[in-house]
């Protein structure tokens, strides 16, 4: 029998396969795949391929520059260095995070599933190991299980 | 390809994890023209960093550079001119350049050796036992380490396990919160005094404080994407020594 789990990248897997060596399969029994993403056309400079993530640091980058400014002149506007250091944040970050959205937004993967499977576990096995296996798949957090006789 | 005598593309050592990564040069200058230091933050280099922002601190503040800040922006140049230092304005002037230049240097360069170091595929612990400490790579949220740094500057440095510089920017944030009087004037503008709540500002000190937030939200940032990448890729290497070496026979 195979058994098929998909994971993410995470301490868990490397628990679930000690606890599967320790009691059920031995180490060749287990074949490890990775799945890549599609290869996106990234700009070497961008941090992730991600585009809210690389928008975010812009925005964050700019709103502090701009605090700084609205801070200095509310001390002569009438509402003072907080508010217009808290308006000129949000101005900023909205102005960095779209500049650098809106000029990429076609060139890099915009949807990201939340879950995304990374790895893809492949255990061989005999049918009666099968549900405590499952099990402990389960119990660290694997995404999906599938089985082939 | 024989990259002996390259360095390890991360290092856990007691005080958190040192590692390489791939920087926007221009980036790294920003955040130096932001707050001399911290470009060298974001390129690991902690030490020259906490010198140059601690330099900062001191020669701004005998130099009244913030305060000149605010009379420009606020379109006031005559008050301005009389309020800055020239003793100390100089010499401000050309670290505060300097800074930004090497700053940006440092990230080209060390893009470069990013690139040799990550061909270099060697596995590398994820964890560290000290006597005093234990540090680890992890899978982080980056935006918690955001929203740490966001209610108190310092905290998200505390997330990403990086606690020297968690407790030095805590420090300096009480510092700042102080002196500029934030947090009294924002329960006075709360209260609804603007006018009462603008007064009690200690305006040098507060102008420090949206770039050290901004930076400290940036940095946590950052190095909790850089994390996830390291652990990644590590956990990767790993697993494919364990396991790579297996054939799968799907149909005999």
């Amino acid at each position: 029998m195979n058994l098929f789990a998909t994971f993410q990248q995470s301490i868990e897997i490397e628990q679930a396969l000690a606890e599967l060596e320790n009691s059920f399969v031995s180490k060749d029994q287990i074949v490890i795949i990775y799945m890549e993403n599609e290869p996106a056309q990234v700009q070497p400079t961008s941090r992730t391929k991600e585009i809210h993530s690389n928008s975010f640091e812009v925005g964050m980058a700019c709103a502090t520059g701009s605090a700084v400014i609205g801070a200095s002149i509310g001390f002569v506007l009438a509402w003072g260095p907080i508010i217009w250091g808290l308006i000129f944040v949000i101005i900023g970050f909205t102005i960095g995070y779209c500049l650098y959205y809106f000029r990429k937004k076609d060139k890099v993967i915009t949807l990201r599933q939340k879950k995304e499977a990374e790895i893809l576990v492949i255990i061989q096995c005999t049918e009666i190991l099968v549900p405590p296996i499952k099990e402990i798949l389960w119990k660290y957090q694997a995404l999906t299980v599938g089985q082939s006789s | 390809m024989n990259n002996e005598n390259h360095p390890d593309l991360y290092h856990i050592s007691l005080f958190g994890i040192t590692h390489m990564q791939q920087h926007n040069p221009l980036m790294v200058a920003w955040w130096s023209a932001v707050f001399p230091g911290f470009g060298h933050y974001l390129l690991n280099q902690y030490i020259r960093a906490a010198l140059l922002t601690l330099s900062e601190v001191t020669i701004n503040t005998l130099a009244h550079i913030n305060e000149a800040m605010i009379y420009s922006f606020c379109g006031q140049f005559e008050q301005a001119k009389s309020v800055i230092e020239p003793r100390w304005a100089f010499g401000y002037l050309v670290i505060y350049l300097i800074s930004i230049w090497d700053s940006y240097r440092s990230a080209v360069y060390q893009n470069k050796l990013y690139h040799l170091t990550k061909l270099k595929n060697v596995t590398l612990p994820r964890i560290g036992v000290f006597s005093s400490e234990i540090q680890y790579l992890e899978r982080k949220k980056p935006i918690v380490g955001v929203l740490y740094s966001f209610f108190f500057p310092g905290l998200g440095q505390l997330y990403i396990h990086r606690f020297g510089l968690a407790f030095y920017a805590i420090f300096w944030w009480w510092v700042y919160l102080t002196l500029s009087g934030l947090h009294e004037s924002l329960l006075t503008l709360i209260l609804g005094d603007i006018h009462k709540s603008t007064i009690i500002l200690n305006p040098h000190w507060l102008l420090f404080m949206p770039s050290v937030m901004g930076g400290s939200i940036y940095h946590a940032y950052i190095t909790g994407v850089e994390h996830n990448k390291l652990y990644c890729l590590s956990q990767r290497m790993e697993l494919t020594k364990r396991y790579g070496s297996n054939k799968l026979r799907l149909f005999p």
